[in-house]
Formats: structure tokens, C-alpha cells, sequence
């Protein structure tokens, strides 16, 4: 009965929880997508899924930020292989769908930084996201990512050299 | 042109993120890049806002089984059933607990260890010597089919000439029976070992049995043993053990005797069934109207009936040769041990511990094998497993990339 109630006290309620880290997903969820429209529904998508299996969140595991970006990332793959497919079965019917030009995210950035994300693959976006703006630690992110420490560190440091290396041609262009 | 940059160290990039300031102009970039992109960070407007809100008024489901759940006092409630399970599992595969059992057709007599001066026993005129338990095998001498004539005839040889011996049970009157003994007689030195043995071969010859083995081992200082197997007529093996028993002092003694009749009795039945259906199919083949492949047939069969009863009567001769001698295995030895005090039978508790320990062996040794098994088969699941969990991630990074 004490472990259940000490459990109860350290488990948010969902409520809680989304209030607090809707911020954090959805500036994840833009990193990767770099469609301020489609990260919206990305991200109300994730708490739909989150709100199905809140009851599976461990909060001895990870923090319920952690555990929501692991729920949006699964989210957002199921996305990009969606679009995959789709585009695969556009290109077999050569039926290209012309698709509406997304609409500009992370407006607050300069556009030689923009652009210079844009560059980016979405990893690297991702990455940049988790470790930069969210400021999660690297034990954390590479347990997100399931890669360690190590490798999470060393992918963040080309990442970030990539996109040094992007802003002076993006000031170029 | 500017150099290229290269990739900044990981503890600094970790350090410059903490919070840490830049030494140099890249580092004071870096920072710059940094503040720029926490700056920026998105904020949900109020539509989203409130569709998350919404989602609040829904239910939360009632969770799903999930393994990662399961925490020590459900595990319990999981592996209790399963424990129970295996201890049926190890009673239906052991019995009952047992009592004192036994073969229906052995009756291995209690190893019976006492010294024996000679001909004297302790306590000479005080103590009696222990009365040998009940051998009485499962078929009663007194209640089972009696033999034919011819049998009854066969079977004389085993009327008992001489009465019981101290120690050693006389095999039944009537009844063919594989008697086997084992006797440890302890000599005073090596002198007497060898004389003793060279003894214990002649007593043998005198009662019309023979040494199969004998086994001498070289003395080392003043302790040496020696081993003789020999078989000795039945009806004659209490005389020979008796003579054995006066070489030295008895120490240890192990009688064991297994009924033949029933198995002898069996095989004389089937012998006299096949006779009878030989002759039957010959009477049949007498007879010259016979269709060819009824005659085939016949033969055919005669030939497998005549072989069966060749079999048979191997077999018989077989049994007869081993309830004829019975088999003694004599260990003459300098190595005083000691009197060694029969052990008193367990009592209740103790015999129910020795159950369930017993019990408990078997689950254990069933478990241990289910899981040897069933072993390569987790391994080859898990590697599937890890393997398709490696293929995932792969597959992501990839689909990553490329978007």
C-alpha cells in the first residue's frame, strides 16, 4: 500500500504532464518535420496516443517529457514512412500529386539558420532538438534514440558542425 | 577561403551547452547558435492548447497486460501457480511416497551387518542373532499354480538338502529363484588373506560350484583385500556361505533373491502353446488338397512358430541355468573398520522430508531438462528477437536520413 501510494505521488496526472511538456513536443516534433502545420497535428496526435497508454508510464524509468518524446518520435516515423509509401506509389504511377508547400516553421530563427536546417537530414534535426532547445541530457537522448552515450555525444557534434558548415553557404546563397 | 572547421570535442560540446562560456571566437559562435535556437523554440498556440485539454475529459483505458507491469508481489502471484503445478507434475511422476516398497518380484534382503566369530555370535547364549527378514517374494510358494509333473521334475533340484544356515535364508523349496550374496569376512593380516582365499576357492569346488573371477590385490603394508566371484548350486550356497562365514569374522552380509517361477512358469506355457499350434498346422498340411497359397501360407507360419518356440525354449534353458547357481561375491579383508551400527529406519517426519526432498529433486531435474530442451529454441527466439529490434532501429536511422 505505501509503494502504491508513493508511486501514486510521483506519477503526474496526464493532465499535468501535457500541460507541462506540449511546449517541448511540439518544438521536437517541428525540428523534425520543419512543417509548423503538419508538427501541430503530429503533436496532438501524440497525446492522443499518450492518453491511450498513460497508464504504461513508468516514472521510475524516465520523466514523463522523456517519455512523450519517445511517443512523438514513434509518431513522427510513422509519418515518414507513411509519406515513404506514399511517394513510392506515386512515382510506380507516375502520378505525381503536386503537395502543398508546408508552411514555414521555427519562424523565430534567422533565414541563414533556417536554411541551414532545412539542409539537415531529420536525425540530425532531431538530435539537435533533443540535446539543444529541449536541453536533455545525453544518458537521456541516447536512451531515446537507443544508441549510447558515446554516439549520441559524437552524432550531435557532426551535427552541429554540419550546420556551422551550412550557415555561411546559406549567407552566401 | 576560409578553413574548414573541424568537429568540436564531446566534452566541450557538453560543457559548452551546460552552460559553459566560449574560449575562442567558434566557441562564442557556437553559443550564439545555441541561444538562437533555445530562443526560437516553438510554443503551442491556443487551438492546439485546447485540443490537448480536450483530450483530458476522455478515459483513461484500463491498462493491458504488460509485462514491464509486473512487479514482485504479481510475479509472486504468477509463479505460485506454476510452482504448485510442477510439484503435481513431480508427484505423478514419482508416486506417492512410499513406505518401505519393493519389487513385486525381488526381495533385496536389509543389509545386514553384524561380526560373526566363526561359528559364535555376540552375546553367545545372551543375544540371539537377528532372525533374517521375511523374504517372501511377490508369488506365494504356497498359493501359486503348481507345476506339471514334468516340471515338478525339473524342478527338484532346488529342494533345500540342508536347513538354514545363521544369516543366510534358504532359497524356497520349489520355487526357481536367482539368489545372489554378498559377503565381507575380515582376516586378520595379509598371511591369512591369502590362505583365506586359496580356501574360499576350494569350498566353492567341493560344493559343486566354480570361481568366475577372483581378484587379488597387491598388499600395501599390512592391509590388503581380495574378491572372488563364484557360483555355487543353489541348493548347496547356504552350506557354502556358512563354510565362507568360518575363514574370519563376518562384517558386512547382503542377501538378495529374485522369484523365476513366474517367469519360468510363463515360458513353459508359451513353449506348450507353440507345440500345440506346430501341430496343429501340421495335421493341417497333411492333407494334399491344400491350394497352393493356403499351403504357402501355413508353412510360413510354421516356420515363425517353430522359430518362436526355438526362442523359447532358449530362453527357458536360460532361466533354469541362472536358478540353478546362485551367485556369491566374497571380499576377504585386513581393513578393520569397526562395527558399524545398523542405522535405525527414519522416523515419520524424516521420511516425509526424505519425500519431499525427493520430490522436489525430481521438479528440479524435470525443470532442468524442460529448459535444455527448450534451450537452443529461446536462444534461436531471442537472437530472432534482438535481431529484428537491431533491424528496426536500422531502418529508422535510414528512413531518418533520408527525410
Amino acid at each position: 500500500m505505501r509503494t502504491r501510494e508513493r508511486a501514486a505521488e510521483a506519477r503526474p496526472s496526464f493532465a499535468d504532464a501535457a500541460e507541462a511538456h506540449l511546449d517541448d513536443v511540439l518544438a521536437y516534433v517541428t525540428y523534425m518535420t520543419r512543417d509548423s502545420t503538419l508538427a501541430e497535428e503530429l503533436t496532438a496526435e501524440t497525446f492522443e496516443r499518450a492518453l491511450r497508454a498513460w497508464r504504461q508510464f513508468d516514472p521510475h524509468r524516465a520523466s514523463a517529457r522523456t517519455w512523450l518524446c519517445q511517443v512523438a518520435r514513434s509518431v513522427a516515423l510513422d509519418h515518414f514512412r507513411s509519406e515513404e509509401r506514399r511517394r513510392r506509389r506515386e512515382r510506380a504511377y507516375a502520378d505525381l500529386e503536386p503537395r502543398e508547400a508546408p508552411e514555414p516553421a521555427l519562424a523565430g530563427l534567422s533565414p541563414d539558420l533556417r536554411e541551414a536546417l532545412d539542409g539537415l537530414s531529420a536525425a540530425d534535426r532531431e538530435l539537435i532538438a533533443l540535446r539543444v532547445v529541449l536541453e536533455l541530457d545525453s544518458p537521456t537522448t541516447a536512451a531515446l534514440l537507443g544508441i549510447s552515450p558515446t554516439a549520441c555525444s559524437t552524432r550531435l557534434s557532426r551535427a552541429l558542425h554540419r550546420l556551422e558548415e551550412r550557415i555561411p553557404d546559406a549567407r552566401s546563397a | 577561403m576560409p578553413a574548414p572547421l573541424e568537429p568540436l570535442d564531446n566534452d566541450r560540446l557538453e560543457a559548452l551547452l551546460d552552460g559553459d562560456v566560449g574560449d575562442n571566437d567558434r566557441e562564442r559562435e557556437l553559443e550564439g547558435l545555441v541561444r538562437e535556437l533555445r530562443a526560437a523554440k516553438p510554443e503551442a498556440g491556443a487551438a492546439l492548447r485546447e485540443r490537448v485539454r480536450g483530450l483530458r475529459g476522455g478515459s483513461e483505458r484500463k491498462p493491458r497486460w504488460s509485462l514491464a507491469r509486473l512487479r514482485v508481489r504479481r510475479a509472486a502471484l504468477v509463479l505460485a501457480p506454476v510452482c504448485l503445478i510442477g510439484v503435481v507434475i513431480g508427484l505423478a511422476a514419482t508416486g506417492a511416497p512410499r513406505g518401505d516398497g519393493g519389487d513385486d518380484e525381488s526381495a533385496a534382503i536389509g543389509y545386514d551387518q553384524r561380526r560373526v566369530r566363526g561359528q559364535e555370535s555376540e552375546g553367545a547364549g545372551g543375544g540371539a542373532a537377528p532372525s533374517p527378514p521375511a523374504w517372501d517374494s511377490g508369488d506365494s510358494a504356497a498359493t501359486s499354480t503348481v507345476p506339471s509333473v514334468a516340471e515338478a521334475r525339473k524342478l527338484a533340484p532346488f529342494a533345500p538338502e540342508r536347513q538354514a544356515v545363521a544369516g543366510a535364508p534358504a532359497p524356497a523349496p520349489r520355487r526357481a529363484q536367482d539368489y545372489r550374496a554378498d559377503l565381507t569376512i575380515l582376516v586378520d593380516d595379509v598371511d591369512e588373506l591369502s590362505a583365506a582365499t586359496q580356501q574360499a576357492m576350494r569350498i566353492t569346488r567341493s560344493v559343486g560350484g566354480f570361481v568366475v573371477s577372483a581378484n587379488y590385490g597387491k598388499p600395501v603394508g599390512e592391509d590388503g583385500d581380495s574378491m572372488l566371484t563364484v557360483r555355487v548350486p543353489v541348493t548347496r550356497v547356504q552350506e557354502a556361505i556358512a563354510r565362507f562365514g568360518e575363514l574370519g569374522t563376518i562384517i558386512a552380509q547382503n542377501i538378495a533373491i529374485r522369484d523365476l517361477q513366474g517367469q519360468l512358469n510363463r515360458q513353459a506355457e508359451s513353449i506348450a502353446s507353440l507345440r500345440k499350434t506346430i501341430a496343429r498346422i501340421e495335421k493341417l498340411l497333411e492333407d494334399q488338397s491344400l491350394r497352393a497359397e493356403t499351403r504357402a501360407r501355413l508353412e510360413f507360419q510354421l516356420n515363425d512358430t517353430r522359430r518362436a518356440l526355438s526362442q523359447q525354449t532358449g530362453a527357458r534353458a536360460q532361466t533354469l541355468r541362472t536358478a540353478r547357481l546362485s551367485h556369491v561375491t566374497l571380499t576377504l579383508t585386513t581393513r578393520d573398520e569397526g562395527v558399524v551400527v545398523p542405522p535405525a529406519p527414519p522416523g515419520e517426519f524424516e521420511q516425509t522430508l526424505r519425500d519431499a526432498l525427493r520430490i522436489l529433486g525430481t521438479v528440479v531435474a524435470w525443470t532442468l531438462a524442460t529448459l535444455i530442451v527448450l534451450s537452443p529454441f529461446i536462444a534461436i527466439v531471442a537472437a530472432a528477437w534482438l535481431l529484428s529490434r537491431a533491424g528496426r532501429r536500422r531502418a529508422n536511422a535510414a528512413l531518418l536520413e533520408r527525410s
